[in-house]
């Protein structure tokens, strides 16, 4: 357990990919970036089944699940980063969450994540061919979630189901660079004090809630004979960051460091979805979600020409998505056993004048006969950007979530 | 089972042509980006110099404290000071007897060995000359002996760890003390190994014998089974400073004792070493002149007053100095090197080996609350060095002193707001050896140079021969004596090399 728990912190420290808002949160996980939700484009909030395990924005739908999920989900993704003038590159590992759920029948069910909800990384090394100076940057930073749910179906409305989590908040911020002398303006004779004398400014901090030890999901679930709705409300919060602002010449040359907070006013999130049973195992969905951002984000800056904050606008997501269903049957081929899903979705960051198209599609490929499952999906897509200097970004990603399912504590009777 | 991996295999596939396909960068890529972001690729280097600094206080502490000497003593005066040598010597009777044959024996007589200094007197990059020394020199030695019957009083003269015997150097008070005079005769061949007709080389016997006076033979007959001896070496009226080894040699120091009865053909010897040895300084210079001594612990702490520095600051980046906004601590620039130049008169001033003396800077700093004190880098300007030497010596060309103070900067300005002061110490340390070249480490010589030195205005030459090495310093102390009072008269200049991370210096 201690070597997956080491595994998958590793994994998580290499974060995420956007460099899009990577001075203020960093990139947003949707959805936990779970492989079957992201397989159908985000959508499915509202789909229920013996074993879709925890939804960290529908807690309640953990309730219609018969069997023990446990999931872990990676992400990889290619992004390319352009505008007019120039492309920059990069591929990021992320370990954006894992999941466990346990139903207890008419007890309800549990469940627990964790989550990394925001992160940002960058570790490169610049070379400027103008100038012929070399600097590295370094970003880590992320904002982890741990969250317990719980979930009840209704003792006499059993298709309404009710959930609730808290979302406990932890994890840290890094930024550091390192940079070469530019000797251009001191005169030649001088320009021998600072030959090889490299400065790295550094910042790092830890992020905690502010007075409160978490925030919480309420959500509500309706299963229907062929409908799923849900609805979900997250309250608001308040994000701290404690920072440390430094300059470091050696490992054991340093400056004391200056110490500042900044607060970040994370809005309510509301969101909805509906899941149709068209025909069988054929599923289609819609989900929503909106928050309504009042006030800027302050960013990690504290110099040089970084903009102090980052701007935001309403946060708003639509997904829409299809799911063919696996077949529950051994005996029935691997193709029908085997979940196919597509989707696509558009959301306006939280992050001003940035909008993300992406499309994906997906399977749900069983492994053996014990419901195991290895999730993929590939998607893509385009990250517009109107006040970054026109740097827009596409990527490409594949996520591999492992599923395991189990039937602990389940009777044959029931 | 084999379809899942024919289908992870084309993913891998694909995803590879994909990455290689749209996901390239262009050389300045990430570069653009970043200046897009405010982050810069390198900082921008600006310098700013403060003339006109005067210390608010100069203090110079004069460390009287003996040091215990494990390889190398020194005995007699240079500088003001007066250097004397003590030994500890800790007896106990064998089962031969000794003691008893010393007090009953016709002829007795004991004296102390010491060797003299080869690697010092050998020393072939010292360009003055050091020997033949002729003189006769008047010793003052001076004795305590207390003696015990049982063990227990050599248990307790092992305990007496090595602080409490310094302290107890301090305020020692002699049983016995005996003017003698010794007469001294030391030829450069006195120290230097000598070839043999088989080719061997012998050893130089540069040992100096000082006879012990009878007194001391009286005294040293009173002792029992177990004794201590603390003795001590003073030669207030020589003009010289004679470099001794000290225990931990091959060529240690040695009481020598020596008996003979009525009927003995040979002297029934004894010979002991001293447990610990060490060197007592007494200075004559008033306390609080500004003087500095070379080869003992004196230092001199400069303080600064803080606001001609921030003004100057403040009037560089027109910003306010000291940093008020939070918890003060002051992270806008980082200071990359800082260099204060004094000017230099080296004439009230004297050394002895002829060669420049490196004067080293350590700054009082904050370390998790507590101030301490680090001794300073240098970084060397190549091109200076080349032209006129290191600009951190004393005893050499030039009319300047310039000591670099950068991680003492570095902490004054970050903690300005706190009050903190710029404060560093200064010392003589070790006689340069590179005074001129710029390579600045050990290494070895290439070709056979003739290095000319102006030694107090004669002009003498060193001959470094292909193979040699080039040591940066001299593994000897000079015990010079610097005076920095004219120095201290005359304002200095500061001078800064600083990145900031203040924005908008683009242009």
């Amino acid at each position: 357990m201690n070597k997956l728990l080491c595994f998958i912190l590793c994994v998580a420290s290499l974060a995420s990919a956007s460099l899009l808002g990577i001075d203020a949160l960093g990139e947003e996980q949707t959805l936990g970036g779970m492989v079957n939700a992201a397989g159908r484009g985000f959508a499915g909030g509202a789909k229920t089944g013996d074993a879709e395990g925890v939804s960290v924005v529908n807690p309640a739908r953990v309730a219609f699940d018969t069997k023990v999920v446990f999931n872990l989900n990676f992400y990889i993704e290619m992004m390319t980063a352009e505008n007019d003038e120039s492309t920059y590159s990069t591929t990021t590992i992320s370990l954006p969450s894992f999941n466990f759920s346990f139903p207890m029948g008419s007890y309800g069910a549990v469940g627990l994540s964790l989550w990394q909800h925001y992160a940002s990384s960058m570790d490169e090394e610049v070379s400027d061919s103008a100038s012929g100076m070399d600097a590295a940057v370094k970003y880590q930073g992320s904002v982890y979630e741990i969250i317990p749910a719980y979930a009840v179906r209704l003792p006499f409305f059993r298709m309404m189901s009710l959930g609730a989590s808290a979302h406990f908040v932890m994890g840290n911020v890094e930024r550091s660079l390192t940079l070469g002398p530019d000797n251009n303006k001191v005169s030649k004779s001088d320009s021998w004090a600072t030959n090889s004398s490299d400065v790295t400014d550094y910042a790092s901090g830890t992020w905690e809630i502010k007075n409160h030890p978490a925030y919480y999901t309420l959500s509500m679930q309706f299963r229907g004979r062929q409908s799923s709705y849900y609805f979900s409300y997250t309250t608001p919060y308040v994000l701290k960051n404690d920072l440390s602002y430094d300059f470091r010449f050696s490992q054991l040359d340093t400056l004391i460091p200056t110490r500042y907070t900044r607060e970040i006013e994370i809005p309510a999130l509301l969101a909805t979805g509906v899941n149709y049973r068209l025909y069988k195992r054929h599923n289609v969905m819609m989900d929503v979600q909106w928050r309504a951002w009042d006030s800027d984000v302050e960013n990690v800056a504290g110099g040089w020409d970084m903009s102090s904050v980052t701007k935001t606008q309403n946060d708003f997501m639509v997904s829409l998505g299809y799911q063919r269903d696996g077949s529950p049957l051994f005996y029935d081929s691997y193709l029908d056993r085997t979940a196919f899903r597509f989707g696509g979705w558009m959301k306006s960051w939280y992050v001003k004048d940035v909008y993300e198209y992406g499309g994906s599609i997906g399977a749900g490929l069983p492994m053996g006969k014990k419901g195991t499952m290895i999730d993929l999906a590939l998607q893509g897509g385009k990250r517009t950007t109107g006040g970054h200097g026109d740097w827009e970004e596409l990527f490409f990603g594949i996520r591999l979530g492992l599923m395991g399912v189990g039937s602990w504590g389940q009777s044959r009777g029931r | 089972m084999k379809k899942k991996f024919v289908l992870l295999s084309f993913l891998t596939i694909g995803t590879l042509a994909l990455s290689a396909c749209l996901f390239d960068s262009d050389e300045d890529g990430l570069s653009n980006w970043l200046s897009d972001q405010g982050l810069p690729d390198s900082y921008k280097v600006q310098t700013l110099s403060i003339e006109g600094l005067v210390p608010s206080k100069v203090e110079v502490n004069r460390d009287s404290t003996p040091l215990i000497m494990d390889s190398r003593v020194v005995l007699g005066n240079a500088s003001n000071m007066s250097h004397e040598v003590a030994f500890e010597f800790l007896y106990k009777e064998k089962k031969d007897g000794f003691l008893k044959r010393f007090r009953s024996a016709d002829t007795i007589g004991a004296y102390i060995s010491l060797n003299l200094l080869t690697s010092f007197y050998n020393e072939k990059s010292i360009p003055v000359e050091l020997l033949p020394i002729k003189e006769d020199l008047k010793l003052n030695v001076s004795w305590s002996l207390r003696s015990g019957k049982n063990e227990d009083f050599l248990d307790s003269l092992y305990s007496i760890t090595d602080s409490a015997w310094v302290k107890m150097l301090q305020s020692w008070e002699p049983d016995v003390v005996v003017d003698t005079t010794y007469s001294i005769k030391i030829k450069e061949s006195d120290v230097q190994a000598k070839k043999k007709k088989n080719g061997k080389t012998q050893e130089a016997d540069s040992r100096i014998l000082f006879e012990m006076p009878g007194a001391f033979l009286d005294s040293f007959k009173t002792c029992k089974k177990y004794c201590y001896l603390e003795m001590r070496f003073s030669a207030p009226e020589t003009e010289n400073l004679y470099r001794f080894y000290s225990m931990d040699s091959k060529r240690q120091a040695t009481l020598n004792l020596r008996a003979k009865s009525e009927g003995d053909s040979l002297y029934d010897l004894l010979m002991y070493t001293p447990y610990r040895m060490a060197n007592v300084v007494v200075s004559n210079d008033c306390s609080d002149c500004l003087v500095l001594h070379g080869g003992v612990k004196d230092s001199m702490v400069f303080e600064y007053s803080a606001e001609p520095i921030l003004k100057a600051l403040s009037d560089f980046y027109g910003d306010e100095f000291p940093y008020k906004m939070g918890d003060g601590y002051d992270v806008r620039q980082a200071v990359v090197l800082a260099q204060l130049t004094f000017a230099r008169d080296d004439s009230d001033s004297k050394s002895y080996l002829g060669l420049p003396i490196w004067v080293v800077a350590s700054s009082f700093i904050d370390s998790s609350g507590k101030e301490r004190r680090v001794q300073e880098g240098y970084k060397p300007n190549r091109q200076e060095i080349a032209e006129s030497g290191h600009p951190n010596m004393v005893f050499y060309d030039g009319d300047s002193l310039t000591l670099q103070v950068t991680q003492g900067l570095r902490d004054f300005i970050n903690r300005a707001s706190n009050g903190a002061k710029l404060k560093f110490m200064v010392n003589l340390s070790f006689p340069q050896l590179q005074d001129n070249d710029s390579t600045y480490r050990t290494h070895i010589i290439q070709k056979d140079t003739v290095k000319k030195m102006v030694v107090y205005g004669d002009t003498v030459e060193m001959k470094l021969s292909k193979g040699d090495t080039s040591y940066v310093y001299l593994g000897h102390y000079d015990y010079a004596r610097y005076d920095f009072s004219s120095m201290m008269q005359k304002p200095a200049t500061l001078k800064l090399w600083l990145a900031t991370k203040r924005g908008g210096d683009d242009e």
